[in-house]
C-alpha cells in the first residue's frame, strides 16, 4: 500500500492530468481544445472548475481521505455535467476513468512482475475507494437533477410562466 | 461508439483530442442534424396565437416530432424570405459576405461557454445560415457549392435553424470581439424571420406577443387587473412608508407617460422594483401617469419579426400623443431599450409630437433622446441624485452587499454603464463589480433573453448562464456579496434561478428598489421594513425594547 501510494504521489500532477485529459474527451474535440487551453477562469469556467476540482479530488485519494472530503469537489464537477447534454451514465461515469489514468500512470511499474505483484494489494483497495467515489457521483448528480426540477416547479408558480 | 459505454476509455474520443487548435471547425458539421434534448427546445407557438397575429401556418406540432406539416413549398417561401431580407437589410448581406472565420469570436457566447456545443459558436451558429446563401445566392457557391462552404436547404437545416437560433440570446456579445462587426444576433433575427413563415416559432415568445396586441402587455393583464396591481403594491408601500399614493392611471395631459415591463407587475423581486419607482416619483411630486394600453415596456416583437417589433413599439406612442404627455421615461427593462435605441427611430420615429424630455426637478434637458423622447429611468434617477434631489440614507441598506449585472441590451445597444453604478454608490455602501471580462461591454447573458426564458429549456438556461453565476460566485466568496442588482425585468426573472444553481445565497434586485429603501421620503414614518416587508437588521430588537420601556 505504501509503495504504490508514494508512486503516486510522485505522480500526482501527471495522475490528475491524465484524468483531466480523459475526462475532457468527453466533449467535441474543439471544445474539449477551449477548455482545456483557455486559462481564464471566468472566460473559461467550466474548463478551469476541471482543472482544479480534478487537482482536488487526486490530491484527496492519495492522501487517503474519506468519502465526505470528495464531496464538495465532485459537486463542483457534477453540477455542470447534470446540466450539460449527457446522459446519467455520460455524467458520472468520468470517475471511472480515473482507474484508468491510474493504472497508465503505473504502466512502467506494473510491467515488472516482481513490482506488479507488491502493487495489487494497493491497488485492488484503491480502486475500490474510487468506486466508493463513483457512487457518492451518482447521489451528487441525482441531487442537481432534482435541483433543477425544483427550479422549474418553482418558476411556475412564481407565474414567469404562463400557461396558455 | 457504440459498443463502448461511459465508464470505458474506449468511450471517449481520445484520438481526435490530440488534434486540437482553436479554429472553428470545418468539416463535419454540416451534416450532422441537430439533436433534439429535452431541455435544450422550446415549445412550440399555439395556433390560436398565429391566428389572432394572422401569421402563417398554424397548426399543432411538437419539435420532437418527425414530420413538422410544412407547407409543400416550404423551400420557396424560405428563398423567397431570404432574398427579401438580403434586399432589405444591407447589414444582413453584408454579415453574410465578410466572416473571415477568425474565431475571435467562437469561445465569446455564453452557451458554448457553458455547453461546449460546438454549433453554439457564434461563427458556427451564423454559418448555419451563411451556407445556404453561399450555396443559393453567391455566383461562386452556385457553381462550388461544397467547396466552398456551400449546403443545400435540406429539412434538417430548417430542423437545426430552429434548434440554433433558439438557443441564442441575441446578447450580442459575440460582435464585440469581431474585427468586422459582425452581429450574430441581427443573423438569429433574421434566421427567426425566415422560421416563422413555415409558422416554426416558440410559445413563450407568441403568446405575449398576441397578449401584447390584444391587451397591451405581455401578460394579458387587463385595465382593471392593472389598476389592482399598482393599489396593492400601494398598501405594501403604506404598511413600509406610512405614505399614501394615489397612482395616475391613463390621466391625459400629465407631463411624463411611464412604461415599465409587466413582468414588473406580476412577480418578486420586479415587483419591488415597481414599488420603488412609485414612490420615487411620489416623493419628487412628478406629474406623470401609467397607461392600461402602453402597459407593456418589453418588445417581444423584436425577437419574431420587424413587423411586429413595430407594431408594439408604436403602440407606446400612440398612447403617448392619445394622453397628450410631453415625452416618456421607461423602467427597468432591457430590451426594451434596444428597441429604442437601434430601431424606433426608422421604425415610428421621429416622434415630433413629443418634447425632447427634460427634467422638471432639476432642468436638466436629455439631449440623446432627442429623436425618440425616451429616457431611461436610471438616467432620470442618476440626474436626480447628482443634484442632490433625493434625500438618501445609504445606511439603510447596510445589510446588502451588492454587485452589478450590466443587462446585455443596457450595455452594448445603449452605452449605459454608469448611471446604475452610480446610483447604487449613492444608495449603498457595500458595492462589489464583478471580475472585468464579465461587466459592463463585455457583460455575460442571463441565459434567457430573446424569449428563452421559459421553463422547458432549464437545462439549456443553466448552461448558457453559468459563466454570469461563475462571477456571481466569485463575489459571493470574495466580498460576501448577497444582492445582484440589474435593470432588466428578464434578468429579474432568470437570475433568481440562475442565482440559486450556480451561487446560492445571492438574492435578485432592481436598483429602484435599493434607491426606495434607502430614500428619506418626506412624511414617512420610521421604517422597520424593507419592500419585501422583512424587518429591517435592529428593528426587531430595537421594536422589543421599546415594547419594554
Ligand atoms: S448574440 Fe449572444 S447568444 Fe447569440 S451567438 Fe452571440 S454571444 Fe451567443
Ligand atoms: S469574429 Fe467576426 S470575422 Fe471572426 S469568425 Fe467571428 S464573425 Fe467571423
Amino acid at each position: 500500500m505504501q509503495v504504490l501510494a508514494d508512486l503516486l504521489r510522485k505522480n500526482e500532477a501527471a495522475l490528475a492530468d491524465r484524468w483531466l485529459e480523459l475526462i475532457l474527451a468527453s466533449y467535441n474535440p474543439d471544445t474539449a481544445g477551449f477548455f482545456k487551453q483557455q486559462k481564464n477562469r471566468f472566460a473559461n469556467p467550466v474548463g478551469q472548475t476541471f482543472a482544479e476540482q480534478t487537482r482536488v479530488v487526486t490530491e484527496r485519494l492519495l492522501a487517503g481521505e474519506g468519502i465526505e472530503a470528495f464531496q464538495d469537489p465532485l459537486h463542483e464537477i457534477v453540477r455542470i455535467r447534470a446540466i450539460q447534454e449527457f446522459t446519467a451514465a455520460e455524467a458520472v461515469g468520468f470517475v471511472f476513468l480515473l482507474k484508468d489514468a491510474v493504472r497508465e500512470t503505473l504502466a512502467d511499474s506494473l510491467r515488472d512482475e516482481q513490482a506488479a505483484r507488491e502493487l495489487q494489494a494497493g491497488l485492488h483497495e484503491l480502486e475500490r475507494r474510487i468506486d466508493r467515489i463513483a457512487l457518492l457521483t451518482f447521489d451528487i448528480f441525482v441531487s442537481c437533477r432534482e435541483r433543477v426540477y425544483s427550479l422549474r416547479l418553482r418558476e411556475i408558480r412564481a407565474g414567469y410562466v404562463q400557461p396558455g | 461508439m457504440a459498443e463502448h459505454k461511459p465508464d470505458q476509455m474506449e468511450f471517449y474520443k481520445q484520438e481526435e483530442l490530440q488534434q486540437i487548435d482553436l479554429n472553428p471547425p470545418k468539416e463535419g458539421w454540416q451534416d450532422q442534424p441537430a439533436d433534439f434534448r429535452p431541455g435544450s427546445w422550446i415549445y412550440p407557438t399555439k395556433p390560436k396565437h398565429l391566428e389572432s397575429l394572422g401569421m402563417p401556418n398554424p397548426r399543432e406540432w411538437s419539435p420532437a416530432d418527425e414530420d413538422w406539416q410544412l407547407p409543400e413549398n416550404w423551400q420557396e417561401i424560405i428563398h423567397k424570405k431570404f432574398k427579401e431580407l438580403l434586399g432589405k437589410y444591407r447589414s444582413f448581406r453584408i454579415f453574410m459576405d465578410t466572416c473571415v472565420r477568425c474565431g475571435a469570436c467562437a469561445d465569446k457566447c455564453h452557451f458554448f461557454i457553458g455547453g461546449g456545443d460546438p454549433k453554439n459558436m457564434p461563427v458556427l451558429r451564423a454559418e448555419l445560415v451563411r451556407s445556404i446563401y453561399r450555396n443559393d445566392f453567391t455566383t461562386v457557391g452556385k457553381i462550388l457549392g461544397r467547396a466552398c462552404g456551400g449546403r443545400k436547404l435540406t429539412m434538417d437545416v430548417i430542423k437545426e435553424w430552429f434548434y440554433y437560433f433558439y438557443q441564442c440570446t441575441e446578447c450580442r456579445r459575440c460582435s464585440v470581439f469581431c474585427p468586422y462587426g459582425i452581429d450574430t444576433a441581427e443573423i438569429t433575427m433574421m434566421a427567426r424571420e425566415m422560421l416563422h413563415e413555415l409558422g416554426l416559432g416558440v410559445n413563450w415568445i407568441m403568446e405575449p406577443v398576441a397578449n401584447c396586441h390584444r391587451t397591451g402587455n405581455h401578460l394579458g393583464i387587463q385595465p382593471h387587473g392593472l389598476k389592482d396591481t399598482l393599489e396593492f403594491f400601494c398598501e405594501d408601500i403604506e404598511d413600509v412608508t406610512g405614505i399614501h399614493i394615489d397612482p395616475p392611471i391613463n390621466k391625459k395631459g400629465a407631463e411624463v407617460l411611464f412604461v415599465t415591463p409587466s413582468g414588473d407587475f406580476l412577480a418578486d423581486p420586479g415587483t419591488f422594483t415597481c414599488m420603488g419607482y412609485m414612490m420615487l416619483f411620489e416623493e419628487i411630486g412628478l406629474d406623470y401617469t401609467w397607461s392600461t394600453y402602453a402597459s407593456e415596456g418589453g418588445n417581444f416583437g423584436l425577437f419574431t419579426s420587424a413587423d411586429v417589433m413595430k407594431k408594439l413599439n408604436a403602440k407606446i406612442y400612440a398612447e403617448a400623443k392619445r394622453l397628450g404627455v410631453k415625452y416618456i421615461i421607461g423602467g427597468e427593462c432591457g430590451h426594451m431599450w434596444r428597441v429604442l435605441n437601434q430601431y424606433m427611430d426608422t421604425m415610428n420615429g421621429p416622434a415630433d409630437f413629443l418634447d425632447v424630455p427634460k427634467s422638471p426637478i432639476t432642468g436638466t434637458v436629455f439631449e440623446n433622446s432627442r429623436s425618440t423622447k425616451m429616457i431611461h429611468i436610471t438616467e432620470f434617477t442618476a440626474d436626480l441624485i447628482k443634484h442632490g434631489k433625493l434625500k438618501l440614507d445609504p445606511k439603510m441598506n447596510d445589510h446588502v452587499r451588492v454587485t452589478f449585472h450590466d443587462s446585455c441590451n443596457p450595455a452594448r445597444a445603449m452605452g449605459l454603464l454608469e448611471e446604475p453604478r452610480y446610483i447604487i454608490n449613492s444608495v449603498c455602501n457595500n458595492f462589489h463589480e464583478m471580475p472585468e471580462n464579465t461587466i459592463r461591454e463585455q457583460t455575460f447573458c442571463c441565459g434567457g433573453g430573446a424569449g428563452l426564458g421559459t421553463d422547458e429549456n432549464m437545462e439549456m438556461r443553466l448552461r448558457g448562464g453559468m459563466p454570469r453565476g461563475t462571477a456571481v460566485r466569485h463575489v459571493q466568496e470574495k466580498y460576501d456579496v448577497n444582492q445582484l442588482a440589474c435593470v432588466c425585468a428578464i434578468d429579474r426573472a432568470t437570475l433568481v434561478t440562475v442565482c440559486d444553481y450556480w451561487a446560492p445565497g445571492v438574492q435578485v434586485t432592481g436598483v429602484h428598489e435599493l434607491v426606495a429603501n434607502a430614500m428619506v421620503m418626506k412624511g414617512q414614518k420610521e421604517r422597520t421594513m424593507n419592500l419585501r416587508l422583512e424587518p429591517l437588521p435592529g428593528a426587531e430588537e430595537k421594536e422589543a425594547n421599546d415594547g419594554e420601556s
